[in-house]
């Protein structure tokens, strides 16, 4: 392979595997050097492209779809991939909501949702970043509240769209085993506890918003709600 | 089968970084980029529907962030500036601070948007050859050529640069 031929071919994709561009290099040391060069060049050029991205441009994407489809509808899986234990969870929650659908048609595809949440999302969030209690709080602003003490190990803290309605989720505990913390506005109404053989959910009722916490620990789900009780507030 | 919010959700946490980082690069200001990228990802909202193949999924948003950017200029005449004026090489600084990463910067600026766009398109969003001839709606010898001389351009600029610097420094 020629000079200029071998130059093309490396500057065009410097890491490529052909076989003859490889075999051209071995047998010139120019050429070898010259590719090695290049190399280097690109590693570094690789690392200049990466520049930072806004910490929180993940979470502005998602408000301000949520801010520009408001009244748009949003569709629910047909065949949702549960597993049995959620199903039989999924409609215990639904039977206990009956009650509400009289009075909320809403709240019944609420839980749907917030399960399916759990289910689908949950999991992609927690990326193994250590979320601070000020990133937290940063955050919970949007709804007018702050934590004021620790609250153990914050697995995730985003934006998200439960059923139509902005929430941010909040996984707390054991990155295998997590809390669900829902912060919620007000003006949506919610039931005051859920409970099945599998996941239960309890609900603390502020002036200016709701917060939904669910989980499989029964004693991890009452530490948390207390600990919740104590530490979260929040303003108009 | 995810249902359309949570679809949209695995989208924009998948790609926000790298689509606003293309952004950053082919509009060279931040602020503009970032209003560029969030009409990006509602505009892919409205058409999810359309994106049957996920692994397509980058490209897709790649797509439409051009055409939203050209929709940009269609929209509003913008006066000519600078680029110095508009962007500089701090304001798009990377937080590991490499020793390299600011006479990159400067020299990625100096090539021409056509051979700077297929560059950016291959080592950032790792395109290959022919998705990035799709994408410029050029031949995919054309575009091999234009990576070839954006790289050998690029090349000689850090070469000038340090040769520069050897005899500031010397």
């Amino acid at each position: 392979m020629d000079e200029l031929t071998f130059r093309r071919h490396v500057l065009a994709n410097p890491f490529s595997q052909d076989v003859q561009v490889i075999q051209a290099a071995h047998q010139d040391p120019v050429k070898q050097q010259f590719w090695h060069d290049l190399k280097q060049q690109e590693l570094a050029l690789q690392q200049a492209l990466q520049i930072d991205v806004p910490h929180d441009l993940a979470d502005k994407l998602l408000w301000e779809q949520v801010s520009q489809t408001e009244t748009a509808s949003f569709s629910h899986p047909t065949t949702p991939r549960r597993p049995l234990w959620f199903a039989i969870a999924a409609s215990i929650l639904l039977a206990i909501s009956v009650g509400w659908v009289n009075f909320n048609s809403k709240e019944r595809t609420f839980y749907d949702d917030v399960i399916a949440h759990i289910e689908h999302v949950s999991e992609h969030e927690i990326t193994g970043d250590v979320i601070t209690l000020a990133a937290l709080n940063s955050k919970l602003a949007k709804f007018g509240g702050v934590i004021n003490a620790a609250l153990g190990k914050i697995l995730s803290a985003n934006y998200c769209v439960i059923d139509g309605v902005e929430s941010l989720h909040v996984q707390l505990g054991d990155p295998d085993n997590p809390t669900s913390v829902f912060i919620l506005p007000k003006d949506l109404t919610v039931t005051e506890s859920l409970a099945t053989n599998h996941i239960q959910g309890k609900v603390l009722e502020y002036q200016f918003a709701n917060v939904l916490i669910i989980g499989t620990v029964s004693q991890t789900l009452s530490q948390i709600t207390e600990q919740l009780a104590q530490h979260l507030a929040f303003s108009s | 089968m995810m249902n359309k919010q949570y679809k949209y959700e695995t989208l924009v946490r998948a790609f926000h970084a790298d689509i606003y980082r293309y952004a950053v690069w082919l509009i060279r200001d931040k602020s503009i980029a970032e209003d560029v990228v969030q009409e990006t990802f509602l505009r892919a909202w409205k058409s999810l529907d359309s994106l049957q193949d996920e692994h397509a999924a980058k490209a897709w948003l790649i797509t439409i962030l051009r055409r939203e950017n050209a929709r940009r200029f269609e929209r509003k005449q913008f006066d000519l500036v600078d680029i110095d004026d508009v962007v500089t090489v701090d304001e798009r600084a990377t937080s590991d601070g490499h020793a390299d990463t600011h006479a990159f910067h400067a020299a990625i600026d100096q090539l021409a948007d056509e051979y700077k766009e297929p560059l950016i398109m291959q080592v950032l969003l790792g395109f290959s050859g022919e998705e990035i001839a799709q994408q410029l709606q050029l031949n995919k010898n054309t575009v091999m050529t234009r990576l070839f001389r954006a790289r050998s351009q690029l090349k000689h600029i850090m070469t000038q640069d340090k040769q520069a610097g050897g005899f500031a420094n010397g």
